[in-house]
């Protein structure tokens, strides 16, 4: 079928119309509003009415992209990496601190020192001011109340390669992504690459089952699938809010202690609307959003004591744990490469 | 057209188009990987599978083969059943087929798990051994019953392009079986042997099904390098020798797509006989043995079992119709974001790969390369196709295309406009020419002529390629998440978000409604084109 002249010009026409149609929503005003972009690694359901109450309360519009688990890491992250010669994005707000770091490393993001950070442990505070941490979600064995009794749960990362346990009724996410790839980087920094490398490999010689994400794993002992596996505390809240049958228990707390993993928030360097994004980040790392983001159930952990209230008041957990990792967040960071390289070779058979 | 100079060559324009959208990305990312391996030189033994890369691509390669086989051998005798049904309940089964198209193969996996845990509940209370989804046989099994419709879709399609003539010959020298075997599927053969090596492709390159079921493929493999590294070079790097094998399966499907969009190149082609066949059904009643009968039952048992768990199952988790509002009031901007992206995706693949197959069916000189450089992303992962616009187009004077709504469109069209190209390509070529070019001597005024004989003899090609692209783009995550301008979503995006989440009311509310979507989508597009044509009747 061959076109004509004038059939090209039409059908060009046509072609443009769908094209330019798209484009219509940037070329309208916007009454200008001001306008901050916020890239968001933490979950749409906790994090939008955090942020649609910063639009009520400051008038600045907040334009944000939400990462899903499912991406695995190579979503968001990946985009401002590839976005650095002309960012769009203002802030990075995400639900862990090793992409932020990796964002660091990379020169994706600008100092800013927050005044709201000077209520923080120095610990959670970067030295550069490039980022700054709070709240925080720990990583926790999830027990099956139906199967295992709670004085006989166990304790500690360990009894993961316990012979009383069937293999095949524990879990664990894939150590290769999200938070488990953070808490093998964080073993390494404690007990060394050799150490922790042979934890892992033993898991995997045992048969421990390897799922596809904490949620996942939350699900699974919540269904009686599984016994007891390791995730994280919203995930673990989130299955004792839905009535399922468990329990969670803070590994390690007589030993190296349980991680706790902080959010973090960052400016991008070279987006296009500074003043917006540091007046965002300010209100994010106000004591009024960690009490909020406790509250809503996105972390358990405060990092200030006025925020302890909410968060052993919302039902889902006792008390805190009493004692924690305490390993500098960089030096878990600088042991990710050396683990995921290991873990590729122990699980990606 | 009379007393107007032809202008040989502007079509070309428009293939060429067609490779800078479909290549563009590729070759952004092949020279990224080429820069990388300068600075890095050892960053090209990623290229060669280590042992252990070898056994996943082993994994990959025996998977995705299995599911393309199988499916097709499924969707084979399923649509050969539907295709000999009268018209009317044909037309309606095969849009009720599709439905399921646009739901992502997670959300398949996961309904299946909640009907497994059920069946599961109901064996173990029979004292019989429970069964199990997880590890390659519950990832084959998934994948199979995920990519059944489309199977079926694509049979259908095949079949369009058997010329009803021939038949009608076939009937009367060997009336049963053989007419099958000896006409209706060596006809059909090359697209069925396409869409095999379309269900492969999509098969090597999910990585959501295989990780949630414990099984290790290349695919995960690349996902966990591009995790740790962030460079997309490196993880284009590492997908070369599963691009090596797409490549040589799109070889293979390219010699079926040419087949069917060259002039001439299949049987009947020219012939005047294959324009307005779509209501001619009644030369398709030939008999065929009870053993092929029942597999066709079957097939098509299986196909109602792939409609009926995902209905039922979205259905029971939602609970109930005010839960299900909640979830649309919800979602609404979504909702009203993706229906139309997906309809000006749709658009665009629709109008590119029309003029695009246009010219790709036009001579025979057409080289493979041209195929092959028009069907490459099929074989790219997604996030790198969503990594590889953003390298392109993140610069002035683009920045406003960046910054817009249009972006996951450009995606959308970077990923699909290979289908909608073959697709048009196969319409084109099973239109009879004669009338075409009877066309451009008796109307003279152009746009008459598009609207009053051109659209019209190719409508079915336009329905199945709109179809499939509003579908797939429905779904489609991988780019999409890359470059959505701030302060959007797509519903698919939002169903992800729950699932972390572990709402799962939500979630089967969310997978509903894109189903819902895409039913109403097929009812407008059914509609619209039936009243166009009662319209062109009364004319």
């Amino acid at each position: 079928m061959k076109i004509q002249w004038t059939e090209f010009r039409i059908l060009t026409v046509m072609l443009l119309l769908p094209l330019l149609l798209p484009l219509l929503p940037a070329c309208t005003p916007q009454a200008e509003k001001p306008v901050v972009v916020i890239y968001v690694s933490v979950d749409q359901v906790y994090a939008e009415p955090i942020l649609k109450r910063f639009e009520e309360q400051t008038g600045i519009r907040v334009l944000a992209v939400y990462d899903v688990e499912a991406s695995k890491t190579t979503g968001l992250v990946n985009r401002l990496i590839a976005e650095q010669g002309q960012p769009q994005a203002d802030v990075f707000w995400s639900g862990e601190f090793v992409q932020t770091l990796l964002l660091q490393q990379e020169g994706v993001l600008t100092p800013y020192a927050s005044p709201e950070s000077t209520s923080l442990p120095d610990h959670l505070v970067d030295p550069n001011h490039y980022w700054t941490a709070f709240g925080g979600r720990a990583r926790v064995i999830l027990i099956n109340t139906d199967r295992i009794l709670l004085s006989e749960a166990p304790r500690g990362l360990a009894d993961f390669l316990d012979p009383r346990w069937q293999p095949e009724r524990i879990g664990l996410a894939n150590p290769l992504f999200g938070t488990t790839c953070t808490h093998a980087a964080a073993l390494y920094a404690i007990q060394g690459p050799a150490v922790a490398r042979q934890f892992f490999a033993d898991l995997a010689g045992r048969g421990v089952r390897i799922l596809d994400g904490n949620s996942v794993v939350r699900d699974m002992v919540a269904a009686g699938q599984l016994d007891f596996g390791l995730t994280d505390t919203d995930d673990a809240c989130g299955a004792l809010a839905n009535g399922a049958p468990v329990a969670i228990i803070y590994p390690d707390q007589d030993s190296t202690g349980t991680l706790v993993i902080p959010n973090t928030v960052a400016l991008i360097a070279g987006g296009p609307h500074p003043q917006e994004g540091r007046l965002l980040i300010d209100y994010l790392l106000s004591p009024s959003v960690e009490a909020a983001l406790i509250s809503s159930g996105w972390f358990q952990i405060p990092t200030r004591t006025e925020a302890t209230a909410p968060a052993v008041g919302t039902g889902c957990l006792d008390s805190l744990p009493q004692r924690m990792i305490t390993v500098p967040l960089a030096d878990i960071y600088h042991q990710l490469e050396a683990a995921k390289s290991d873990l590729t070779e122990i699980y990606l058979r | 057209m009379p007393g107007q100079p032809r202008r040989p060559g502007f079509q070309f324009l428009w293939v060429l188009a067609a490779i800078v959208i479909c290549v563009g990305p590729v070759a952004l990312l092949l020279l990224a990987a080429l820069r990388g391996v300068i600075q890095h030189p050892d960053w090209l033994l990623l290229v060669w599978p280590s042992e252990r890369r070898a056994r996943l691509l082993w994994n990959s390669l025996s998977l995705s083969g299995s599911v393309a086989v199988v499916g097709m051998l499924t969707g084979l005798p399923a649509g050969l059943a539907i295709w000999r049904l009268p018209t009317r309940i044909k037309r309606v089964l095969q849009w009720l087929v599709l439905i399921f198209v646009p739901l992502p193969p997670y959300i398949h996996a996961l309904v299946w798990l909640a009907a497994a845990q059920g069946i599961n509940t109901v064996l173990l209370s029979l004292g019989l051994p429970p069964i199990s989804l997880q590890g390659w046989g519950g990832t084959f099994w998934i994948q199979w019953m995920a990519l059944l419709p489309l199977a079926v879709g694509i049979t259908l399609l095949a079949l369009q392009t058997v010329d009803p003539a021939t038949i009608e010959v076939g009937q009367l020298l060997a009336p049963g079986f053989s007419v099958l075997g000896r006409i209706v599927l060596p006809s059909s053969a090359p697209l069925l042997l396409s869409g095999t090596g379309f269900l492969f492709l999509l098969t090597l390159i999910d990585h959501s099904v295989p990780g949630l079921l414990g099984l290790n493929t290349y695919a995960l493999d690349i996902f966990a390098e591009f995790s740790a590294t962030n460079q997309p070079a490196r993880a284009f790097l590492l997908a070369v020798p599963g691009l090596v094998v797409s490549l040589l399966v799109l070889l293979g499907v390219q010699s079926g797509i040419r087949r069917i969009a060259q002039p001439g190149a299949q049987p009947g082609a020219g012939s005047g006989s294959q324009s307005g066949n779509w209501s001619r059904r009644s030369i398709l009643h030939f008999p065929l043995p009870g053993w092929f009968l029942v597999l066709e039952q079957l097939a098509v048992a299986l196909v109602t079992l792939q409609i009926i768990v995902p209905l039922a199952t979205l259905v029971g988790e939602v609970g109930s119709v005010d839960r299900f509002k909640q979830s649309l009031f919800a979602a609404r901007s979504e909702i009203n974001y993706t229906l139309w992206l997906s309809l000006a995706a749709a658009l665009l693949c629709l109008i590119l790969g029309w003029l695009t197959g246009s010219g790709l069916s036009q001579s025979r000189r057409q080289s493979a390369v041209v195929w092959w450089l028009v069907t490459l992303p099929l074989a790219v992962p997604a996030p790198l196709i969503g990594i590889a616009l953003i390298m392109a187009i993140n610069h002035p004077p683009w920045s406003l295309v960046y910054a817009s709504a249009a972006m996951p469109v450009l995606a959308a069209v970077s990923r699909f406009l290979p289908f909608a190209t073959i697709l048009m390509a196969a319409q084109i070529n099973r239109t009879d020419p004669l009338l075409l070019d009877a066309a451009q001597i008796a109307c003279a005024n152009p746009i008459r002529r598009l609207v009053k004989i051109q659209l019209p003899l190719l409508a079915p090609g336009f329905l199945a390629a709109a179809i499939l692209i509003f579908s797939l783009t429905l779904s489609e995550l991988g780019a999409t998440l890359l470059v959505i301008p701030p302060g959007r979503a797509t519903l698919t995006l939002r169903i992800y978000n729950y699932l972390h989440y572990g709402a799962s009311a939500e979630v089967a509310g969310l997978g509903l409604m894109l189903v819902g979507v895409l039913v109403l989508a097929f009812l407008l597009l059914v509609l619209g084109y039936s009243l166009w044509l009662r319209l062109r009747r009364v004319e």
